[in-house]
């Protein structure tokens, strides 16, 4: 739908505005008291997000948000409450509220017993997992995140991401992420409210996310709250330590691939910290000791501060700085790409990419301790560079994209029982990709050429409401109305929110929810899988904005004796507009690539189990999910629903640590995955070709995507020792009984007839990294 | 997050020491584990495939050569696997595809004729259609005597496009360099038209010689490669005149090579056929882009059954 830009402005306010007055109406509660604050972890005086207050012996509570604020308004005026967090100590307290409406909680991590530190069961905690409206949501901690093992030893949250149910890889290695039967394309992964377009170094080996940095990260794959939508598949929120403000340390680790530095600290008194990371690839080093050469490594950088403003104001800045780098030499090619300047230089081949992030945030409490907001100003850059040089021919592709965007969200807590929240957002978008530069006689083929500037903006405003209706049901509803204006037109979608939760007694509930999403950008890449090249474009006349509707259901049931819980959800989910290639379309450098995209519809549904534990000597999780995902296209297949490329029917992963004394813990990841589809050529017939001078082999392929691929299962172990001097040893083995976890498919050409294998990229590989933690 | 930390200020002198330590058993470790790592890592054994192989199924190409006449060759499809027992394009093998027991009928209006079987070639029928008409259509039926497959097709008699004007000429870009562009032109018939456009070295043996040219060793593409340097589809969809003029840059010609242009005027299907073949026939293609399965107009079987009469010309030497 096509509006004028100014009209879809005032319909969004105004819309906006309706909402929050029916929302406020039903909340006359006789709630006399409110009670704000913040929660923090009491060693770093670093906030905590989704930690539970409770007035005991009532059921009545709410969690910290994610910034570690709390606010709980009660009849009072003098409550028992409890404080609690799982891996620390709760803590209770009779309060008083005539006296005191803001009281900051500081937990300490709970010991059990004199060099044993354990995370105890929290019966509170898996309640708040089945008291919640919310589903399909899994958080991870960066213990659990560094515990798990991966190849080479590099903790990596998006491998570790991939191990929960609905979350399916692609090939051995990759960054790649299917959620819930979705493209790669729609998932949006933001460092800080920031987007990252790209989340893998080393064409997607290793993740970004240099984990010491990470606070925490919560994927969402369904039962999205109004907050939430750019992506139609996932959103992964990734937030970054914010420094300790109570002492000064150093953390990191040295490891065979990647060594890593953070230091962390507080700089002003009670007011400032701030947080530096930095991590490296050395290969290229080592390499070199041995006298060959291979000139690629990746960094990254972290950083953020951390500041109290006033009692009620907070300023975070963060920034996140990151590169891959081959470079034989790199390129003397001024930035100007339409200069006259040319390729000078010694160039042979290179390629140079990474990310760049900057989010501004400011925290504000407002008077009455009820509504909280967060503001926050971002910008993205991802680009990249790659150029070569062979004789007398030169050439540099290059690619980029920019967002500077503004987030505003607003929490009101009228009572326990009732939270209205609403914002809005705006991110303009500045996309530059097949700049293309050559000299020589490369030019006659490949003309240089500026690259299409496009821009493109995305607006949103957003309001909701999670209200208990009685003891047992609650509702949590919220409409987002989308906007985007690309080549001068509009494109405007409301998103309406649903999830509801039936309470079944003290330890379970029934879950459903409804989400409409709505994605603005697309991205096109010149092969069947993934790449950091891969170009992102707006919507345009010709490829239009791509929605999906998710219906899902589910059971959740806490066992605290057990320190344990289970959720069992089936979702279905049906996605329009979504774009695929045309048979033979070449997107190399292809600026009307438009011409060569084909938008179908795509449909996905399954059953997801996740039995995790999270807290006790024994943790980890079960995770098992039952899909089927397909692609309908007119002018695909003749017509006929296939199988997606990552169709996978069965994954299953089991994930277990098991501190297996004071200083040794130990812990094993086994995956199972169905094999993906691919479409093989099984024919083939010769036909004189139109020119009459030959005879061509002409190939007949299988209907796409008709062959399975086989299954692949992996055991990754690690061992992790704890030294006298406080350090860890990571000691563990990837891929531990050797078997190929397919990468690619091979294709055995002897000139007429193919045989067809799937290679596994890494087998047995060991691994050691010492991590240390200094106070300094 | 478990943190486990020592006072670094309170001990630094012995910190000191157990750094220097660290780094030494550290620098070890690593060069150990790389080793390790490049020693033990990737030897893997691969996992197989199971593909079912096509079906084999009749094959329809169609030739028209001068006044109207229409060759048509039948063959059968095969495996493209190596399970299968092909392993070389063989003269056997490639008899063994073609078909010399079908029949071969075309109807046009109220008449059906019989297509003759040609010069003992296998899988090779033909007849003179010298009173088909422009436009008109043409039904056609193979069957396959032996397995008892009937395929049909049907396509439309296109009239020919003759060019009317064809030359060669140089052009200099922007950095100096002299490339030879060919220049060309021709009337565009009433309707939405699609053709396709040869450029051939000469001298050459005639096309049909090289086609059928009998090679023992390597019937098939005994003829020579680089006959044809440049191919082209054109649709007048991008032409809003009744004349298509146009130029194509062709960059390993010189403007005193003697070349043969040829145009055909072709059905729009077969363009989709050819375009297909455009986009899987180069090595990048083959690699980067998605798989395509050719369009057909043979019901039941594969191939293309067109009825298209190319015109050429000869563009001589400056």
């Amino acid at each position: 739908m096509k509006m004028n830009g100014i009209v879809i402005l005032e319909r969004l306010k105004n819309a906006l505005a309706l909402i929050l007055v029916l929302m406020a109406a039903p909340s006359t509660v006789a709630a006399q008291y409110t009670l704000s604050g913040y929660i923090y972890d009491s060693l770093d005086r670093e906030a905590l997000p989704g930690a539970t207050v409770q007035v005991e012996g009532t059921g009545r509570g709410t969690t910290s948000n994610a910034y570690g604020f709390y606010s709980l308004t009660v009849a009072g005026p003098v409550i028992p409450l409890r404080i609690s967090f799982v891996g620390f100590a709760p803590i209770r307290r009779q309060v008083d509220l005539r006296e005191t409406d803001r009281i900051d909680f500081f937990l300490e991590v709970e010991v059990l017993e004199a060099e044993d530190v354990v995370v105890t069961a929290d019966r509170y905690e898996l309640q708040e997992e089945v008291l919640s409206t919310r589903m399909g949501v899994v958080a991870l901690k960066p213990s659990e995140l560094s515990a798990i093992p991966t190849i080479g030893g590099e903790a990596d949250l998006i491998k570790v991401a991939r191990l929960l149910p609905g979350v399916t890889a692609g090939g051995e290695g990759g960054t790649g992420m299917f959620v819930r039967g979705g493209s790669i394309d729609q998932n949006l992964v933001v460092l800080d409210e920031a987007p990252v377009y790209n989340i893998g170094h080393l064409f997607g080996f290793f993740s970004v996310f240099n984990t010491d940095a990470v606070k925490d990260v919560e994927v969402i794959k369904g039962g999205f709250p109004a907050r939430h939508g750019g992506r139609l598949s996932s959103i992964v929120d990734v937030r970054m330590d914010e420094g300790s403000a109570e002492r000064l340390k150093a953390e990191g680790g040295v490891g065979i691939l990647t060594s890593r530095l953070t230091v962390d600290g507080p700089l002003i008194d009670d007011r400032m910290s701030f947080m530096v990371a930095a991590r490296r690839t050395y290969i290229d080093k080592v390499f070199g000791l041995f006298g060959a050469e291979l000139p690629y490594y990746f960094y990254d950088l972290n950083g953020k501060l951390n500041y109290r403003l006033t009692k009620n104001d907070r300023l975070y800045l963060s920034t996140y700085f990151g590169n891959d780098v081959l470079a034989l030499n790199e390129p003397s090619v001024s930035d100007s790409t339409t200069s006259d300047d040319g390729l000078a230089g010694d160039l042979d081949f290179g390629f140079k990419l990474g990310n760049f992030t900057t989010t501004l945030r400011w925290n504000h409490l407002y008077p009455g301790n009820r509504l909280f907001s967060n503001v926050t100003l971002h910008q993205t850059r991802f680009k990249y560079d790659i150029w070569g040089r062979f004789l007398d021919n030169e050439l540099l592709i290059r690619s980029r994209v920019r967002d500077v965007g503004i987030k505003g969200d607003w929490e009101y807590y009228l009572t326990p029982e009732n939270t209205l929240y609403f914002g809005g957002q705006a991110i303009f978008h500045t996309f530059r990709p097949n700049v293309l530069r050559t000299t020589g006689e490369i030019n006659d083929v490949l003309a240089s050429r500026p690259g299409e500037r496009l821009g493109a903006s995305e607006w949103a405003v957003y309001a909701g409401q999670n209200l208990a209706l009685g003891s047992a049901l609650r509702v949590n509803y919220g409409l987002r109305l989308t906007a985007t204006n690309s080549a001068g037109a509009w494109y405007v979608a409301p998103e309406p929110r649903l999830a509801l939760r039936l309470r079944l007694g003290a330890n379970a509930s029934l879950k459903a929810s409804y989400s409409r999403m709505r994605q603005y950008l697309h991205r096109v890449s010149s092969s069947s899988v993934a790449l950091p090249t891969d170009l992102w474009y707006p919507v345009t006349d010709k490829v239009k904005p791509q929605n999906s509707h998710q219906v899902a259901a589910g059971f959740t049931r806490a066992f605290p004796w057990l320190g344990a819980s289970l959720s069992v959800e089936g979702y279905y989910k049906t996605i329009d507009r979504i774009i695929e290639y045309r048979e033979g379309a070449n997107l190399l450098l292809n600026d009307t690539f438009e011409e060569e995209l084909l938008s179908g519809s795509g449909r996905s549904r399954g059953v997801e189990v996740l039995l995790r534990r999270r807290t006790g000597r024994w943790t980890g999780w079960l995770g098992y999910a039952l899909s089927k995902t397909d692609r309908h296209f007119d002018g695909l297949n003749g017509g006929r629903r296939f199988p997606a490329k990552y169709d996978r029917r069965h994954t299953l992963s089991l994930v277990s640590m098991v501190e297996l004394t004071p200083r040794v813990t130990f812990s094993a990841v086994w995956t199972y995955m169905s094999g993906a589809w691919f479409t093989a050529q099984n024919g083939q017939f010769l036909m004189p070709n139109a020119s009459l001078t030959t005879v061509d082999l002409v190939p007949v392929y299988t209907d796409r995507n008709a062959v399975s691929l086989a299954p692949s299962h992996r055991l990754d172990i690690s061992f992790i020792i704890r030294d006298v001097l406080g350090g860890e040893w990571h000691i563990g083995a990837y891929n531990f009984y050797n078997r190929a976890s397919p990468f690619r498919v091979a294709i055995d050409h002897n000139g007429v007839a193919y045989q067809y294998v799937q290679q596994g990229l890494f087998g047995f590989i060991p691994s050691i990294t010492y991590n240390f933690d200094l106070n300094l | 997050m478990t943190r486990w930390g020592f006072d670094i200020v309170s001990k630094s002198r012995s910190a000191t020491g157990t750094y220097l330590r660290v780094t030494r058993f550290l620098a070890l470790a690593i060069s150990l584990m790389v080793l390790c790592f490049l020693a033990f890592g990737c030897d893997l054994v691969d996992l197989p495939i199971e593909v079912e192989p096509a079906p084999s199924r009749l094959v329809v190409s169609s030739v028209m050569g001068p006044e109207q006449s229409l060759l048509i060759t039948v063959s059968r499809s095969f495996s493209a696997l190596s399970a299968t027992d092909v392993d070389s394009l063989s003269s056997d093998f490639i008899n063994r595809l073609l078909i010399d027991n079908a029949g071969v009928f075309l109807r046009y209006g109220e008449t059906t004729d019989t297509l003759a079987h040609l010069f003992d070639i296998p899988g090779l029928y033909g007849g003179f259609f010298s009173e088909l008409e422009p436009y008109q259509l043409l039904d056609l039926t193979v069957h396959d005597s032996l397995t008892g497959e009937i395929v049909t097709a049907t396509t439309e008699l296109l009239p020919p496009v003759a060019l009317e004007a064809v030359s060669l000429s140089e052009e200099i870009d922007a950095q100096g360099d002299t490339t030879t562009v060919l220049v060309y032109r021709f009337a565009d018939p009433p309707g939405e038209n699609f053709y396709a456009l040869h450029a051939y070295n000469l001298p050459a043996s005639s096309v049909l010689d090289s086609l059928f040219i009998d090679d023992e060793e390597n019937p098939v593409f005994a003829n020579d490669e680089d006959l044809v340097f440049y191919e082209t589809l054109i649709t007048d969809q991008a032409f809003t005149d009744a004349v298509i003029a146009d130029t194509v840059r062709l960059p390993f010609v010189s403007v005193n090579d003697t070349i043969a242009v040829s145009l055909a005027h072709i059905s729009e299907g077969y363009f989709r056929f050819l375009d297909a073949r455009r986009r899987t026939g180069g090595l990048v293609s083959s690699l980067a882009n998605e798989p395509v399965n050719h369009p057909t107009n043979v019901i039941g079987g594969l191939g293309f059954f067109t009825a298209h009469q190319p015109r050429a010309v000869v563009v001589e030497k400056r």
